[in-house]
């Protein structure tokens, strides 16, 4: 039973992707999706050849959308574990240090002045969102107090000066077309997602969920009291570095792609935590896999409940927060898990 | 202490009776003729004859003044961009006037300054300013164009106000006659010929006019059949997938476009399904000296523009950049050739 509980994660993942791959406004059942990678994998000869219609609604828009949603599932869900033991916050989500703020206001700072570049808007919000992190990051190095609250004030502070900037933004956008656009992206969709996007987030991502995860057992270090981190030989400053370099490289390169999402950072910790406990070790590899399954299967109902596409923030709110409420109500579970790390 | 109460107090009570003495301020007087009319938003309002001083806050509001002959009534400009810098180059008058709107905020002292009898508002106009607007004494009336009968009779409301009726009459008369030419011509075509078409906004490639928009009412009367007409709510963002699904014949991209055009859509590697793309049939509505997809009486020309872009064997004897060029002179006062007008 308990091992049934450890792998539900997986088990969970793989229906999921299979589900996704075949649902989509495009009619294309579980046969034709089997068929079409069948082909794509030599097989064609057992298989026959598929028309080149599905074949290019399938690899060049349902494959990168799915490739897309998991793996930005994955990142921003492994952030928000991170981010709950680095600042031992069970509240603590990724965009605690201004890391979505900074990208929608790069975003819309792009959508106002730059729209001819290819990718202009992506790589606006990328580096804004690193900038928003990175200013947090020295207001903090300038305290007297380096405890971790510190740094969550900066983000606080940080925040606020790029909303207000965004908001700003807004109040001279263009209304009929600036200003949609802007409203529609920080409301995240990954409905523009093609290969081009995929390629420039993917590997971000991949490279940092491999880092948190060779390394995921030290946060339970980092989840102590830092003088007890001291006194094992642990430098928790470097090593706090180390991990609000790697998740915030993660989140911004997905804000960046597809918006701001939320939810999912905040809730898939808890969820996971319920599954497999709180150590680390085997926490983050099950965040990984359940942030990226959550966000599939939300991005799928997104995009095939309607003709027209719902924001992704949207379905993830409306199914995140009765769960996250149930969780609360739930013994098993619970918040302070985060701070019971052994 | 009492002393400074009783002070405070008396200061109080005088600017009261100040303010009482002059009802004016905050109340207008009426002429005693009057027209009454129920606007768009249906309130019933009563105008005083005498206008000769008009804020509209909307270019619809505005084309229709020009239309009736009355442009120098308009106290501000109410064109959006490439339209008022157009109209900016031909006349001085109203490059001088000021802009009324920033984003969708109204500056009621701006506004006041300006003196205008009445204001002319879209029927989505917040209805809270609607508000302060007749608290400082301005009478607002609300048109709306969302289909050619409303545009119509928007034209017909704001003669009756400016009694300009017979001015009214001929500019829907000149609309009708465009809308009948076409529908003649496209009487020859068989249903199952008709095209199918989608519109896409202004946000990005995938955001797609709804049934609920002009642009479908257009389209319609263009004799295509827009595949998106069963959408709800105003520029639908729809998936990759579902435009292949939906498989149009041809895509008209929206006017007022910056971001994106008929190049990066014949190349973008998800729509290579699309008949629209593989016999490139991308086209980018008119104009660049305003929009011909937009609520106006202006967008019968976007209909007799689409219907022959989308028919061209059935409408080569109508030449469009002549028919906007006369269409223009008469409602504008301006060739749209003269205004720096491209098809």
């Amino acid at each position: 039973m308990k091992s049934l509980k450890r792998h539900l994660p997986w088990i969970i993942f793989v229906v999921a992707l299979f589900w996704s791959l075949s649902l989509g406004r495009y009619a294309m059942g579980p046969v034709e999706v089997i068929k079409l990678l069948a082909a794509r994998m030599g097989l064609e000869h057992f298989v026959g050849h598929q028309s080149p219609e599905m074949q290019l609604v399938f690899f060049n828009i349902r494959l990168p959308r799915i490739l897309m949603s998991i793996a930005v599932g994955s990142g921003i869900s492994l952030a928000g574990v991170v981010f709950q033991a680095l600042f031992r916050n069970p509240l603590a989500a990724p965009d605690i240090l201004g890391v979505t703020a900074g990208g929608c206001f790069g975003a819309a700072l792009s959508i106002m002045l730059l729209t001819h570049l290819a990718l202009g808007v992506q790589g606006s919000a990328f580096v804004f969102a690193i900038a928003a992190v990175s200013i947090a990051y020295v207001i903090a190095n300038h305290s007297w107090d380096k405890s971790s609250s510190v740094l969550v004030i900066s983000g606080v502070v940080v925040s606020a000066v790029f909303q207000a900037g965004l908001s700003m933004l807004m109040y001279f956008a263009e209304p009929y077309d600036q200003l949609a656009k802007i409203v529609f992206w920080t409301m995240g969709s990954f409905h523009i997602v093609s290969w081009a996007q995929v390629k420039t987030t993917l590997p971000l991502v991949v490279a940092g969920s491999c880092l948190l995860t060779v390394f995921g057992w030290r946060l339970n270090i980092m989840t102590q009291n830092e003088e007890d981190a001291l006194s094992l030989g642990v430098d928790v400053n470097k090593w706090r570095l180390f991990y609000v370099v790697v998740s915030t490289l993660m989140v911004a390169s997905s804000v960046a792609a597809v918006g701001s999402i939320s939810w999912v950072g905040l809730i898939i910790p808890h969820i996971a935590r319920y599954l497999v406990g709180a150590d680390h070790k085997r926490l983050v590899p099950a965040t990984a896999v359940l942030g990226g399954t959550f966000l599939l299967i939300m991005d799928t109902i997104a995009r095939t409940i309607s003709a027209s596409e719902i924001p992704i923030s949207i379905v993830t709110s409306i199914f995140g927060a009765p769960f996250l409420g149930y969780l609360l109500m739930s013994k098993k579970g619970g918040l302070s898990a985060g701070e019971r790390a052994s | 202490m009492k002393l400074r109460i009783f002070l405070i107090l008396s200061v109080a009570a005088g600017s009261f009776a100040l303010l009482s003495m002059f009802p004016g301020i905050m109340y207008p007087e009426t002429g005693k003729r009057t027209v009454e009319v129920t606007d768009q938003m249906g309130r019933h309002i009563v105008v005083p004859k005498s206008v000769t001083r008009i804020a509209a806050f909307h270019h619809m509001g505005s084309k229709i003044v020009y239309a009736l002959g009355a442009k120098n009534m308009l106290v501000g400009q109410a064109f959006f961009r490439n339209e008022g810098e157009a109209i900016a180059r031909m006349d001085p008058a109203f490059a001088g006037k000021p802009q009324l709107l920033q984003g969708h905020t109204v500056n009621n002292e701006a506004i006041i300054a300006l003196k205008p009898d009445l204001a002319i508002v879209y029927a989505s106009f917040d209805i809270s300013e609607v508000n302060r607007l007749e608290n400082a004494g301005i009478i607002v009336v609300a048109i709306k164009g969302e289909t050619f009968r409303e545009s119509f009779e928007s034209v017909r409301l704001v003669g009756r106000i400016l009694d300009r009726e017979k001015e009214a009459e001929d500019y829907i008369a000149a609309s009708e006659r465009l809308l009948n030419l076409t529908k003649i011509r496209l009487e020859r075509i068989p249903a199952e010929k008709k095209l199918k078409v989608i519109f896409s906004g202004p946000r990005n490639m995938y955001t797609v006019a709804t049934g609920e928009m002009l642009q479908s009412r257009v389209l319609e009367a263009a004799g295509a059949y827009n595949v998106a007409q069963g959408l709800k709510g105003f520029w639908a963002a729809v998936s990759p997938e579902q435009i292949v699904a939906w498989n149009p014949d041809v895509i008209f991209l929206g006017s007022g476009l910056d971001s994106y055009g008929v190049m990066e859509m014949l190349s973008n590697a998800q729509l290579q399904g699309v008949k629209a793309v593989q016999n490139k049939r991308i086209y980018v509505f008119p104009s660049n000296v305003g929009w011909w997809d937009y609520p106006a009486p202006h967008c019968v020309l976007g209909t007799v523009w689409a219907a022959k872009t989308l028919y061209p064997e059935q409408f080569a004897d109508i030449d469009i950049k002549k028919t906007a060029d006369e269409f223009y002179k008469k409602y504008m006062g301006y060739t749209f050739t003269s205004m720096g007008g491209k098809l």
